[in-house]
């Protein structure tokens, strides 16, 4: 023992200890989670800049349901696939418009479509109001800084709240943002209409007085994008005074007016009537997507002998869903429709390949070879998959043919739109006149002959022309209580329904299928007594 | 890299060839008590640093012997022996047993120890047993080496990875369950960066007592490998080469080109009327004429081909009383079965030992690897792609469009052609390592390690690739992560002699681990053209990310080890672990562990029981941490979220969807150990017996939270897991005469994981909630946290069963039916039941035959219980016949099968409880035939000793689970997993 008592003692042994204890003098620098390469969420919502790029986030998220190819692409047209529009043919979007997914708590198709519509929503919603958070904390900005950044916060919230509630109807809201302190504190009832719409008006009404109708950019929320929005929160409290004066305001601005139908939705969408539109742009950072709406629902005409794909007959296409009869018919109304004419919709692909094209054909002529036969499945098969009309709104021409992934930005809001909202307004408020003026604002836009009478239906069919497959149908016959109805007598096409091999989707429809079942996995982590929507369970 | 090997081998056989000194040469045979030859017997002239050892027959010669000259047999278990030469050219020697043992040395947690004195759950891995398999993947040679010791198969690609996992699972944090790999005494973050044939030895600490030492990292076990030394006295020169062949080894078969039309057919046909639809409607043009024309491709065929290895290593030893070398070249190449993939590595080995003066060594490891991976472009789905294709023109010129020109799908040869993947991979390691010997008892080390690993991956997809065909005009990623270690470490040792009946040992350690990751990715297209790959010019920027990581560990530990008459042994250890990645005040965490252990066989009462040679009891409690998560969790950060206006980038970014939680801290594993170590019947069996039982606390548990909140997870401590089990190994020479030698060796794990406690939140019904973590992964108390849940398997609907009142009133006879657990008439979550997918036991088999000089060594390797999920079978594609896979005998009207549900031209439901299948297997993993050239004759032309032998891996295997391999799914990431092969493999190894 006495050897170790005199190193203890001695020099090197002494160094040592230095070393030893200098080393973790310093430990609670050395021991410090560093973010090298990251964004501190402080920062973000804290500083105007931060808040700023906060607020272009909030554009990016809301187009991610657009961008998401998981099921073939089935997502973004889930709304589409429920209204009474569509046929499905084939593919994962025909299973919804089938009700075999996203029309009960146990299929696949809400545990993943309907729970992506939930979670995206709100997760939109909890980054706007931490921005909002964040902009009202500020201090020592320039005010008009503040308001920009507020409005566009608050259109976004009001959007996607609207959207929540039309869809799954028992929606639980906050102003407040998430932090791991309140993450915990579970809704345990959903809230009332009244809350709910009383924040969407204050938030919509806040980005009215905040927004200009020309943004310096295409693609963020103007004045005239929330006045529309504003104008269909008021007809769904059917305050058709509210909802006539937003859509008047918009029409009469100045700034928005009907283009051509071949403009509508040509190029970037960047004119007069477009009020809001997602944005994208081919090999660009942040230029997002790509989406793969059009092959969708184009049919697979270059299975068919003597065509290939092209440009003019819509591009890459697989037809999984797509115009059903009653559209069609509805279009067909009228002979001089232009908006069947490669602009909105495509009727006629057109042979266009010498090498293959069938006997006694030409090229330039409109494929004729399958009949859509009311009880021969092998016929009317081939007419879904490779001859049905098909819808170019989301096409982009500018990509190669062959090409799935378009890069086109989506129209969302438009004001023919804003036009037939504020027909139904002043129809309602007993002003037949001032609607039919509306009404027949969009019809002699399309070339068809103005209507001179007035009511819901001819609104409605309107509606179904101009709107169709731009995902509003489904909730314009939620409001007017027509849904269930219209599926009843046009879902699919009487054809499909009965090849259908788990039978006939009208025999699995019922009335409270008009909200969407809340994801199990989402009750699940909301409080005990959460109430889910009546008929799911 | 092959050239500069071929060049050493020839400088060193060059050297060899010298001129040899007048003298004589001794032989003779070398035996043990019983007369039996032994194998191996070191035979060195003392002074020098030459030798050689015995053959089979126990046979030597030594050249260049003169008078007066003494030579020094030794052998591990034997006393060792001197003789001195006097004129006799035969010297014939009998070893005797050294009772003190069969007692090898082994290495611990910083140090080593006998094994005798050994008090924790230590396993030695018999390491001419594990690396009888031709791979780089370490982790795949441990598989059935030792008790406890479950590995899973990551990727069977070349250079692939595979997972182990010590004693079950105790965490549920994503990198939570890799134990803790120790190289020489260095923290090594990959056990594949070893070269097999450097390693000396593989010890697995299991229990805390063994762990503890190491902390916050060690609650899944050490691995600690311990790479060769020079030896004092002996020089040694050692070749070992082999060339193995690869083949698809498998258990089920796809559909051929007429079945698969069938397939289609029976999909398409109406449910109602038993109707066929006609072809047009089902086949494209394209296929009616590939029908027509009968041409069918036969993917698997046409991708696959048959692997090749080629490994050399050549290794130098030698050694003095002060200066000890041992440096090594290994290389390695491997074609793999899939064209496109690739594995070449060179690696280095220097390690160096110097006693600088009586007091201060140097000891320095030097290694320095270069490898380069290929892979082949991405979803290759040679199992899944339809046989109605063409793949090939005419003139035999792939196609590009091999689905007809109205389907835009891209041939994948073609697509294979069109792109490379390659990762380069440099890794250089320096440890320098010095230790003064203040007195004999009390001695300082310094131990410094420096790891530098630069992996620079390029991808190009050319401009007709798929992916960079159509305006993209080529895609090029260029991808580099430069990983960086640094560790220090100050140990002290003090081993006081007090008296005889009293021994102590104190160890001290202080030392501080940095690792940083640097990522750098560019993703580029529009090439002008694509002559250069992703070298080459490109126009646009598709994408760049920068992710820097860094992770540091502060540590403090102290080892205290006291044993009384050698029979009584106490061992105490703490360490204290402060790390990076916790939150703010919850940084540090505490290791305490003990163990006992009574040497029975010590005791005077048992002395004269001849029967038993060892019997040691054994018993340890301690704790071990967990960090195995990333770093940043505790704080907020941001994601990247860019957004485009007017055409134009404009930066943006979002919370990102992970919930930071301030409070994170460590989990903490308290593990009990029992344990007895027994040789018996004069040494006849030796084994080891052990039960344990693991409790992990405050699990870093990652939780989904409630979409409402605008968040999907958030990570927190909270709950308990247990993992408790049972272990047995035992070994046998059985036979063990002059010409013929049987050892077996018996190996046997069980263990059970199940969660004690969770959240401790409850459901309307007081019933514990579940937690799905963000890998989907269902959690519920009394479970294992590997499982499956998913409604369960009730069968196919046929004819005549009552499907109105079922659990699917929609279905149809043929439909896949589960059990309706709540009788609710639907199927959905509340249906769901647990399925555990951890193996019941698993082990192994393993015998050694020696008959004279040749030597057959059988590995058996056992997984019972086991259960995975065919994502073949669980696609609704299959069942459509729109893909090709696993070929069934299908339900059809007129043969209505009860196995196998009907085709139908929608996705069945319930495809996923149908697919969860038993994935027990027993495998023949190892055969191995070799054979040792006599000595005598080999003494003439310079050569120590001589192997040659053959190898088959994965021979034969038993298993109901239809894939390549029951250890893998056969689809992953979206194309076809890569194939586990059988190998047949021949080498030699020389040693000069």
């Amino acid at each position: 023992m006495k050897i170790i008592k005199s190193y203890l003692l001695s020099k090197k042994f002494f160094v040592i200890l230095i070393a030893l204890t200098f080393s973790t003098s310093c430990q609670d620098d050395f021991l410090e989670d560093k973010l090298l390469s990251d964004t501190s969420v402080d920062f973000l919502y804290s500083s105007p800049e931060g808040l700023e790029s906060a607020v272009v986030g909030l554009y990016a998220l809301n187009r991610t349901i657009y961008e998401d190819l998981s099921l073939n692409g089935a997502f973004p047209l889930i709304l589409q696939a429920k209204s009474d529009l569509s046929v499905g043919i084939t593919g994962e979007a025909s299973l919804y418009s089938r009700l075999l997914w996203g029309a009960s708590l146990g299929d696949y198709g809400t545990a993943s479509g309907i729970n992506a519509y939930w979670v995206t929503y709100y997760r939109i919603i909890d980054r706007a109001n931490a921005i909002i958070r964040g902009a009202e904390n500020l201090t020592d900005v320039d005010e008009d800084r503040r308001n920009q950044i507020l409005a566009e916060a608050k259109a976004m919230r009001a959007n996607s709240y609207f959207i929540l509630y039309r869809l799954f109807n028992n929606i639980f809201i906050t102003t407040e943002p998430t932090t791991p302190e309140n993450a915990f504190d579970v809704p345990q009832d959903k809230s009332s209409e009244e809350e709910i719409f009383s924040l969407l008006r204050s938030d919509l009404d806040f980005a009215i007085e905040n927004l200009d109708y020309s943004p310096e950019e295409f693609g963020r929320w103007s004045q005239g994008a929330a006045r529309h929005l504003r104008a269909k929160v008021a007809i769904w409290q059917e305050d058709y005074s509210e909802a006539a004066a937003q859509a008047d305001a918009v029409i009469n601005s100045g700034n928005h007016s009907l283009t051509t139908t071949e403009q509508v939705f040509a190029g970037d969408l960047n004119h007069s009537e477009t009020l809001f539109a997602v944005n994208f742009e081919f090999q660009t950072i942040g230029g997002g997507g790509p989406h793969i709406l059009n092959w969708n629902m184009v049919s697979s005409y270059a299975e068919a002998p003597g065509l290939v794909q092209s440009v003019e007959n819509g591009g890459a296409a697989a037809g999984f869903i797509s115009l059903n009869k009653y559209v069609i018919d509805l279009l067909n109304d009228d002979p001089n429709d232009e908006r069947r004419d490669g602009t909105y919709y495509i009727f006629e692909y057109e042979y266009n390949d010498e090498s293959g094209l069938p006997p006694g054909k030409e090229l330039g002529e409109p494929l004729d070879l399958y009949e859509n036969s009311e009880t021969d499945q092998n016929e009317f098969m081939l007419y879904y998959r490779r001859q049905n009309p098909g819808v170019l709104k989301f096409f982009d021409a500018t990509v190669e043919p062959t090409d799935r992934n378009h890069f086109k930005n989506i129209m969302i809001y438009r004001l023919a739109e804003t036009y037939l909202i504020g027909a139904e307004a002043y129809m309602m408020l007993g002003n037949n006149s001032k609607a039919l003026e509306y009404l027949n604002a969009v019809r002699t836009r399309a070339n068809t002959d103005p209507a001179s009478e007035i009511n819901l239906q001819a609104i409605l069919d309107e509606r179904a022309r101009e709107l169709a497959f731009e995902g509003q149908r489904w909730y314009t016959l939620k409001r007017t209580g027509k849904l269930y109805e219209f599926l009843l007598d046009h879902m699919n096409n009487d054809n499909m329904n009965e090849s259908y091999p788990e039978g006939n989707p009208k025999n699995i429809l019922r009335e409270y299928m008009e909200n969407w079942p809340i994801p199990q996995q989402q009750i699940d982590l909301l409080g005990p007594n959460y109430p889910q929507n009546e008929g799911y369970n | 890299m092959k050239k500069s090997t071929c060049l050493l081998i020839i400088i060193f056989l060059s050297g060899l060839i010298t001129a040899q000194a007048q003298s004589y040469s001794v032989s003779g045979t070398v035996v043990d008590e019983n007369n039996v030859p032994l194998l191996g017997v070191n035979v060195i002239v003392k002074g020098e640093s030459r030798g050689t050892t015995t053959d089979f027959d126990g046979n030597y010669i030594v050249d260049d012997i003169s008078t007066g000259d003494v030579l020094e047999f030794s052998y591990l278990g034997f006393i060792a022996q001197e003789v001195t030469v006097s004129s006799q050219q035969t010297i014939d020697v009998q070893l005797i047993t050294d009772s003190e043992a069969l007692d090898e040395v082994v290495v611990v947690g910083y140090g080593t120890q006998r094994k005798s004195n050994v008090v924790g759950s230590v396993s030695s891995v018999e390491v001419d047993e594990a690396t009888a398999i031709p791979t780089t993947n370490v982790s795949e040679m441990l598989r059935g080496r030792a008790a406890g010791v479950q590995v899973n198969l990551g990727s069977a690609r070349p250079g692939g990875e595979s997972n182990i996992v010590i004693r079950g699972n105790v965490s549920v944090a994503p990198n939570g369950n890799s134990p803790l790999i120790i190289v020489d005494g260095l923290p090594f973050d990959n056990l594949n960066d070893v070269a097999p044939s450097d390693i000396a030895s593989i010890e697995i600490l299991k229990d805390a007592a063994s762990t503890a030492i190491y902390g916050s990292r060690a609650s899944n076990g050490v691995i600690l490998v311990t790479t060769k030394r020079g030896v004092e006295g002996i020089t040694r020169i050692n070749y070992n080469a082999y060339t193995t062949t690869q083949s698809v080894t498998k258990n089920f078969n796809l559909y051929d080109g007429s079945q698969f039309i069938d397939l289609r057919r029976e999909a398409n046909r109406n449910r109602f009327t038993g109707d066929y639809l006609r072809d047009e409607n089902i086949f494209s043009p394209f296929e009616l004429e590939t029908i027509e024309n009968r041409q069918f491709v036969n993917w698997e065929d046409l991708v696959l081909r048959e692997g090749v290895i080629q490994s050399h290593s050549l290794s130098f030893s030698s050694g003095t009383e002060k200066t000890k070398i041992f440096s090594s070249l290994n290389y390695f190449t491997q074609n793999g079965i899939i064209p496109n993939s690739s594995y070449d590595r060179g690696t280095f080995k220097l390690n160096l030992e110097h006693q600088i003066t009586d007091k201060l060594t140097f000891r320095g490891i030097f290694n320095y690897q270069n490898a380069t991976q290929d892979q082949e472009t991405g979803g290759l789905n040679f199992t899944t792609i339809t046989p109605l294709a063409r793949p090939f023109d005419e003139n035999g010129e792939l196609v590009k469009f091999y689905l007809g020109n109205s389907i835009t799908a891209v041939n994948p040869l073609w697509d294979q052609r069109e792109s490379t993947d390659e990762s380069k991979i440099n890794l250089t390691d320096v440890n320098l390592n010095l230790t003064y010997n203040f007195t004999p008892f009390l001695s300082y080390t310094l131990n410094t390690f420096l790891r530098n690993r630069n992996t620079n991956r390029g991808i190009y997809r050319s401009s007709l690739h798929s992916a960079g065909d159509e305006g993209i005009d080529g895609i090029g990623v260029l991808a580099n992560t430069l990983f960086k270690q640094v560790l220090v470490e100050n140990i002290v040792n003090y081993n006081p002699q007090i008296n005889d009946d009293h021994s102590l040992e104190i160890t001290g350690v202080q030392a501080f681990d940095e690792q940083e990751n640097q990522f750098t990715q560019i993703d580029k297209s529009g090439f002008t053209n694509d002559a250069l790959g992703y070298n080459g010019n490109a126009t646009t920027l598709l994408a760049n990310v920068r992710n820097v990581s860094q992770r540091r560990l502060l540590s403090f530990l102290a080892r205290v080890r006291y044993s009384y008459l050698n029979r009584y042994l106490l061992e105490a250890t703490a360490r204290a672990d402060g790390a990076s990645v916790f939150a703010a005040n919850n940084k540090w965490g505490y290791f305490p562990a003990v163990s006992f252990a009574w040497k029975m066989h010590e005791e005077p009462f048992l002395e004269a029981v001849e029967s038993i040679n060892e019997m040691k009891f054994r018993v340890s409690y301690g704790a071990t941490g967990n960090q195995g998560i990333n770093s940043l969790e505790s704080l907020g950060v941001a994601n990247d979220r860019p957004y485009v206006f007017n055409g134009q980038t404009v930066g943006g970014s979002t919370a990102s969807s992970r919930l930071p939680n301030p409070n994170l801290k460590w989990e903490t594993t308290t593990t009990f150990n029992a344990g007895v170590d027994f040789r018996l019947f004069n040494n006849l069996f030796d084994g080891t017996v052990e039960y344990y039982k693991a409790n992990t606390t405050d699990l870093l548990l990652d939780r989904s939270i409630a979409g409402t909140t605008g968040f999907n997870v958030i990570r927190f401590n909270v709950g308990e897991l247990q993992n408790e089990g049972f272990e047995a190994s035992l070994n046998s020479n059985f036979i063990s005469t002059e010409n013929f030698r049987w050892t077996l060796g018996l190996i046997f794990s069980k263990n059970r994981n199940e969660i004690i406690s969770l959240t401790g939140e409850t459901d309307d019904n007081g019933n514990p909630i579940d937690i799905t973590d963000s890998s989907g992964r269902r959690l519920s108390i009394g479970q294992s946290i590997n499982n499956i849940w998913l409604p369960k398997y009730d069968g196919i609907y046929q004819v005549g069963d009552d499907i109105a009142g079922s659990g699917n009133p929609l279905a149809q006879p043929g439909d896949v039916r589960v059990v309706d657990q709540d009788g609710n008439g639907q199927i959905d979550d509340r249906d769901n039941v647990f399925i555990n997918t951890d193996p019941d036991w698993y082990g192994s088999i393993t015998n050694t035959f020696n008959y004279k000089n040749f030597e057959l060594f059988a590995d058996v390797y056992f997984v019972q219980g086991a259960t995975r999920l065919n994502s073949v079978l669980a696609n609704g594609e299959l069942w459509k016949g729109a893909i090709n896979g696993i070929r069934t005998k299908y339900y059809t009207p007129e043969f209505p099968s009860t196995q196998y549900p009907r085709p139908k031209p929608d996705t069945h439901l319930h495809l996923f409880p149908f697919a969860v299948r038993d994935a027990s297997y027993i495998r023949l993993r190892t055969l191995t035939l070799g054979y040792n050239l006599p000595n005598n004759a080999l003494s003439k032309i310079g050569i120590d000793k001589l192997k040659i032998y053959a190898t088959g891996n994965n021979l034969l295997t038993f298993t109901d689970f239809r894939s390549y391999s029951p250890e893998q799914d056969l689809l992953s990431n979206g194309g076809t997993s890569f194939p586990e092969t059988r190998d047949i493999t021949i080498g030699t190894n020389i040693t000069f």
